[in-house]
This record gives structure tokens, C-alpha cells and sequence, in this order.
């Protein structure tokens, strides 16, 4: 009877664990379309010379949500572009492209305040490594949710200088990979 | 068959083995979310605005029996001279460009001979295709008060066709009386910008 008592128990357990591994959920937020730098008031002109930013405040950055248990590893992979192109162009032009991204694996489930203290990713590495931190029981912060905590991951970037290019539409596309 | 309590071991100990076994695949349990962002934008071509035209009233009388008006339309001029000009810019940008025009409503015109003035009230007139005659009033207040508009380019191209009234006061045009001989020139400057 004993030994039936102990294998319940471990069953029980491998049931617990089952479930937290099984908890991984992850989602794109918002709805989202991707990073286009068109905007009413701030034309892109070909040979204008200037800058476009999209920063982590911007509603056009991308969020990644990901819930899962305290502790579950995390690997961020970015595949990342340097350009935007014009292929429509004869030759196809380019506009130069810098991506950013942040991270936020502070235990914050508010995308909010988590935007707020997410740390920014070194541009120089495509592959990043984390952890789900414990949750922090601050003001405003809900609770996790069947024991998942949240983290955030936020891509953003840099168009520009836009030199003499033929006029058209640029675009790109990079690949992100969040692995648990 | 009774079992033997080494064989209850036994079977407990493969029970435990294959829970084990199963926690670890679990653990392993890895997946991925992949997402492909698009970054995109729309380059559009430099604004070019061209003045193809400066605006003539040719020879007045010192006094008119009427306003001072140049039709920016071309035709149905009242008490201009016989020579005169419409002024006429051309807009050129991305085909379908939204572009907001800007102009002075009214500017001063000064004499060649003294320090004599004459208050000139802009009238602008806009079409896609560069035909005066088909061409409409810009901006909202009419002549002498409107100084902005928006249009749009048609394949690339817009038309600003300019005429007005000169004599009276900004935004009040008057007929001329007993205006000093001289001529009289001005500057007015338009501005092109993408909305």
C-alpha cells in the first residue's frame, strides 16, 4: 500500500509539472501590422536625408507577449536586416534599416509598466538568453495567472538617412524566434 | 497468482522510471513562436514647384471705374491693362501626393518711383491638368483671405494658376483712385509641402 502511496504522489507531481510545461503561451499584441515608418505629418522624401525613428514608446513597435512559469528559460533569436528595399525600383533601391529591441522578464504583467523597464538588447548579438523572473508585487501589477509570470519583448528601430532613391514602396522583413 | 513483494518493488520502480522518464520529455517540452515583422515604408519622390509665370496686371489707369481684376481663369479680366500674365506654378512630386500649398493672402506692392504702395490680393487657383481655364479657386475665404490648401497631384503634377486684384487694403480690394504713377512689383512666396 505504501509503495501505491508513493507512486500517487509522483504521479500527482509529474502532473504539476506537466502542466507548467505545458503553459507556455506566447502572442504578438495589438494586432499587429508591422514596422511602417509611414506617418501624416512626417513625409519620407527621397534625398531628404533624414532619420525615422519608431521607439519602444511608439504604438508601431512590435510586442511579444510571453506568459510561462517562474523560471522557464527563454531564447530570443533575431534574424536581423539592415535594409528596407525597393524592388520595384530599376535598380532596386535601398533605404538603410537599424532594428532595436528590448526585453522585460521582471515578473511586471502589465505590457505598460513592463515597457517602461524593459532593458534594450545589444544590437551587436542576434541570440539572447533569459529567464521568467519571479513576480514583482508592485502597484498596478496583476496577478500571474495560473501561475504564469509575463515577459515582454519589444522590436523597434531606425529608418534612414533616406539618400537620392527612387520613390516607391521599401520594405523587409526580419524573423523573430522566442524559444522555452 | 500472488506477487511477491519484489515484484510490487519492481513494478513500482518501472512506474517511477517511466514517470521519471516522462517529467523529462516534459521538461524538454521546447517550442517556438515565430513571427516575421514587416518593416516598410513609402519613399516619396522630391517636391518640385516651378514658377512658370509672373503675374502681370499690365497698364492701369491711376483710377478705375472698377476693382483691378486678373482672372486667374485667363479670361473675364476687368480694368487690366491689354498686356497682362497669369502667374502659374507647377507642382511636381510622388503620383498621388497629398500636398499642402501655402501662399501670402495679400502682399505690398512697391513703386519704382518713391515710396508709393499698392496692396495686392492673391486669388489662386488649382487644376491637375494644366489648363487655366478649367482651374478652381484654392483655399477657404476666397480672394485676398485664403492662403492655404491641400491638393492633390495628378501623375505626379499640379497646376497653380494666379491672378487677383490690386488696390485697396489687404483683404478689401478697392477700386484705384488717383493711384501714384509708377511700377509697382512684389514678391509673393509659395510654399509646397507633402501632408
Amino acid at each position: 500500500m505504501k509503495i501505491i502511496a508513493i507512486i500517487l504522489v509522483l504521479l500527482w507531481n509529474g502532473r504539476s509539472v506537466l502542466a507548467q510545461s505545458g503553459a507556455v503561451q506566447a502572442r504578438v499584441m495589438y494586432g499587429y501590422s508591422g514596422l511602417i515608418f509611414n506617418q501624416i505629418g512626417t513625409p519620407i522624401v527621397s534625398g531628404n536625408q533624414q532619420t525615422y525613428s519608431i521607439n519602444i514608446l511608439d504604438p508601431r513597435t512590435l510586442v511579444v507577449e510571453i506568459a510561462a512559469p517562474t523560471r522557464t528559460p527563454l531564447m530570443v533569436q533575431i534574424q536581423p536586416i539592415q535594409e528596407i528595399w525597393n524592388n520595384s525600383a530599376s535598380p532596386p533601391a535601398f533605404v538603410p534599416f537599424a532594428w532595436e529591441a528590448a526585453f522585460c522578464n521582471e515578473g511586471i504583467n502589465d505590457e505598460r509598466i513592463a515597457r517602461r523597464q524593459a532593458m534594450p538588447l545589444n544590437v551587436n548579438q542576434n541570440q539572447f538568453q533569459f529567464e521568467m523572473n519571479d513576480y514583482q508585487a508592485i502597484p498596478g501589477n496583476p496577478e500571474p495567472v495560473e501561475n504564469r509570470v509575463k515577459a515582454f519583448l519589444y522590436v523597434y528601430g531606425r529608418l534612414g538617412p533616406v539618400g537620392q532613391v527612387a520613390p516607391g514602396y521599401f520594405t523587409n522583413s526580419m524573423n523573430i524566434e522566442v524559444w522555452y | 497468482m500472488k506477487k511477491t513483494n519484489a515484484t510490487r518493488i519492481l513494478m513500482s520502480l518501472s512506474l517511477v522510471t517511466a514517470m521519471l522518464m516522462t517529467h523529462r520529455m516534459y521538461a524538454q517540452n521546447t517550442g517556438v513562436i515565430n513571427t516575421n515583422l514587416n518593416v516598410g515604408a513609402t519613399v516619396l519622390a522630391q517636391l518640385k514647384l516651378t514658377n512658370d509665370a509672373d503675374v502681370q496686371f499690365g497698364n492701369l489707369s491711376a483710377t478705375t471705374p472698377g476693382h483691378v481684376f486678373l482672372s486667374p481663369t485667363g479670361n473675364a479680366h476687368t480694368n487690366t491693362g491689354v498686356s497682362t500674365s497669369v502667374g502659374k506654378f507647377t507642382v511636381e512630386g510622388s503620383t498621388t501626393g497629398s500636398v499642402k500649398v501655402t501662399w501670402p493672402p495679400n502682399i505690398v506692392l512697391n513703386s519704382s518711383v518713391g515710396s508709393n504702395t499698392l496692396i495686392y490680393n492673391l486669388q489662386v487657383n488649382g487644376n491637375g491638368s494644366d489648363l487655366a481655364s478649367g482651374s478652381t479657386i484654392l483655399g477657404t475665404g476666397g480672394l485676398g483671405v485664403a492662403s492655404t490648401a491641400d491638393i492633390t497631384l495628378v501623375t505626379g503634377k499640379y497646376y497653380l494658376f494666379v491672378g487677383g486684384k490690386v488696390g485697396g487694403t489687404a483683404g478689401s480690394p478697392a477700386n484705384l483712385n488717383a493711384q501714384a504713377t509708377g511700377v509697382y512689383t512684389g514678391i509673393a512666396n509659395f510654399r509646397v509641402e507633402y501632408n
